[in-house]
């Protein structure tokens, strides 16, 4: 209890100037972060920074070797592919596919789980029961095949694929959101809450949700990185991103073919998947350590 | 003394699954009735799992009675919204920081009552918030600090900051110091102490501190397995406890008393009864050392001595 703004009179560090402070601290979450800016900026100002348009072939350049090989040009850095785009603009332009399904996908998934677990571990009892049975229903469920299925019977629209993989990744959110709303439920401040004439969408929404959004966006960046990498496996077997969009796991099974001269039409797509996934799961373990919870004392 | 807040023979229990894993049912209220008057404080003491917590629950409206009910001016609550109580009780919580949340500032906390039921605009919600801040005592450098940043009395400051927002009529304080330092409970009492004068409120304190019930309350009620055995003047049922109860709970309290030894271990002792499975006759009798065949199959009425009343077969004596 002793606290020294007791003896000062003035009020410590705010829970977020705490929380800045342990962040700067926290080098995994600062390479993380940096990492995950990069590839963001990269997505965002593509057409800035790409030479080509992606999409612009060049029949007469088609399969340009690299930089480093024999015949590369600092025109093509990474050569063109089989039908002569540039590969370094696919590539950049392709950071903008990857994020924009893995962030909307985790999103969507954050908003359905999250109001799916709050509902369960607030109301408990037969509420309960309903959300634990759908959530088992989800955990039974060969979760790939099902979207496999899904994307070959609705297509694979930027919109279709968004929903199919946030039908995949909502259970994680609902099982940690609800387990956590069973801990604070019956805490003081939510009687007082109720006891405070507080309804019961203000207490979910107002005084629960807030508590429980550190490990939401802890689940978030888990599960944008899942869904970056199934997008892209979606893409490669030709059920995700349609071509000629430059997506990486697209690129990745148009470059097959000619993985043994050209290598680095796999591996540079490949090593891009990699390290955006990597980054945001350092971000995401970094944003662990550094977002103590407010009533840990 | 007309009565502010009233409970008629409110009965609560509780269907659970026992170790074996049967159903069987608790009695946590056997027919309480007790009556709160206008600026008076009530104390409410008894071992743990007498029920007292769960008659707070019902006094603020967070849970249904079984059977009785709650009024106030003499309309009935229970049963209505738990915004009619809010209104009108409001409560203080044992721990002062798991009784704020933790992800609001001080302001949005103590505001909380009157943004929850839209009283008035919100710029006069506020100023009332900063108003009882400072009434309470807390400077207004305090309004956009977070509850992990106060200490524990200061927390309490802002808990009972929050509940006088909607002007209620009764605050129920539930142990509203066991958590706090010893330095710090009697500024805690102290401010609850002068809140009485200026706004007229009734208290309600569930403790079993007898410095507090000696100090803050005026009439004190003994509960023992969620029935009143012992109600009247603080003053009286102290010096001269009638019930074998009342008289065990104050003998087994530790005083600073330099040189005094420990108190018996009476209370300690005896095996408090199931709450499941409650004693036929006087609930007490199994911890009495005066029970007799009458207490085995009889409960005893409550009786009138002057002002206190018992529920004790022997009480004369």
């Amino acid at each position: 209890m002793a606290n020294p703004s007791d003896r000062a009179g003035n009020p410590t560090l705010s829970p977020r100037q705490l929380m800045v402070m342990r962040a700067v601290g926290h080098r995994g979450f600062i390479i993380g972060a940096f990492v995950t800016a990069l590839y963001v900026f990269m997505a965002v100002a593509a057409p800035l920074i790409a030479p080509f348009d992606p999409l612009d072939q060049n029949l007469l350049a088609k399969l340009a070797p690299p930089v480093w090989q024999d015949g590369g040009s600092w025109q093509h850095p990474l050569g063109t592919d089989s039908v002569g785009r540039d590969y370094l603009s696919r590539l950049i332009f392709g950071a903008r596919i990857s994020i924009m399904i893995g962030f909307f996908a985790a999103l969507v998934s954050a908003i359905v789980g999250t109001s799916i677990g709050l509902l369960g571990g607030y109301f408990g009892g037969r509420v309960d029961a309903v959300v634990m049975y759908i959530v088992n229903v989800k955990l039974a469920m060969p979760g790939l095949l099902v979207a496999l299925a899904l994307v070959s019977a609705f297509g694979s629209s930027f919109v279709t694929l968004v929903i199919i993989l946030s039908l995949l990744f909502w259970d994680r959110y609902a099982i940690v959101v609800r387990t956590l709303s069973q801990q604070f439920r019956n805490q003081d401040f939510v009687l007082a809450a109720r006891a405070a004439g507080a309804s019961t969408a203000r207490i979910l929404f107002r005084e629960l949700l807030p508590n429980l959004m550190n490990a939401v966006i802890v689940v978030l960046t888990l599960e944008m990185a899942l869904a970056i990498v199934i997008e892209a496996a979606l893409s490669f077997l030709g059920l995700g991103v349609r071509p000629p969009n430059p997506s990486w796991g697209l690129m990745i099974s148009e470059g097959r073919q000619y993985m043994f001269f050209r290598p680095h039409l796999v591996i540079a797509p490949g090593v891009a998947i990699l390290g955006l996934v990597i980054a945001i799961n350092v971000l995401g373990d970094g944003f662990r350590d550094i977002a103590a919870p407010e009533d840990r004392r | 003394m007309n009565s502010v807040l009233e409970v008629e023979n409110v009965t609560r229990s509780f269907a659970v699954r026992g170790q074996d894993g049967k159903p069987k049912q608790v009695q946590a209220l056997r027919g309480v009735t007790l009556a709160v008057g206008a600026n008076e404080s009530v104390g409410i003491a008894g071992e743990s799992g007498c029920g007292k917590s769960t008659l707070a629950k019902i006094m603020l409206g967070l849970d249904t009675p079984t059977s009785g009910e709650v009024r106030m001016d003499g309309a009935v609550l229970t049963g209505g919204s738990t915004r009619a109580f809010a209104r009108e009780v409001q409560p203080i919580f044992q721990d002062p920081l798991g009784s704020l949340n933790p992800r609001r500032t001080v302001e949005q906390n103590v505001r909380l009552p009157l943004d929850a039921m839209r009283i008035g605009t919100p710029k006069e919600r506020a100023a009332r918030a900063l108003d009882l801040m400072s009434k309470v005592g807390l400077p207004e450098r305090y309004r956009h600090t977070y509850p992990s940043q106060l200490s524990g009395g200061q927390a309490q400051r802002v808990a009972i900051a929050r509940a006088l927002t909607p002007q209620p009529r009764v605050l129920v304080c539930d142990e509203p110091t066991s958590a706090l330092d010893t330095s710090v409970q009697a500024q805690i009492l102290n401010l609850l102490l002068a809140m009485r004068p200026e706004t007229g409120i009734s208290l309600v304190f569930i403790t079993h501190d007898l410095i507090v019930l000696e100090r803050m309350c005026e009439r004190v009620v003994v509960m023992y397995l969620g029935e009143v055995v012992e109600t009247g003047p603080t003053t009286e049922v102290l010096a001269t406890p009638r019930h074998p109860y009342t008289r065990m709970l104050w003998r087994s309290s530790l005083t600073p008393d330099p040189g005094a030894e420990l108190p018996p271990a009476e209370l300690g002792n005896a095996i408090t009864p199931d709450p499941a499975n409650i004693p036929s006759g006087c609930a007490f009798r199994t911890r009495c050392r005066h029970a007799t065949d009458l207490c085995n199959a009889e409960a005893p009425a409550p009786q009138q001595f002057g002002n206190v009343t018992v529920a004790c077969h022997y009480a004369a004596a």
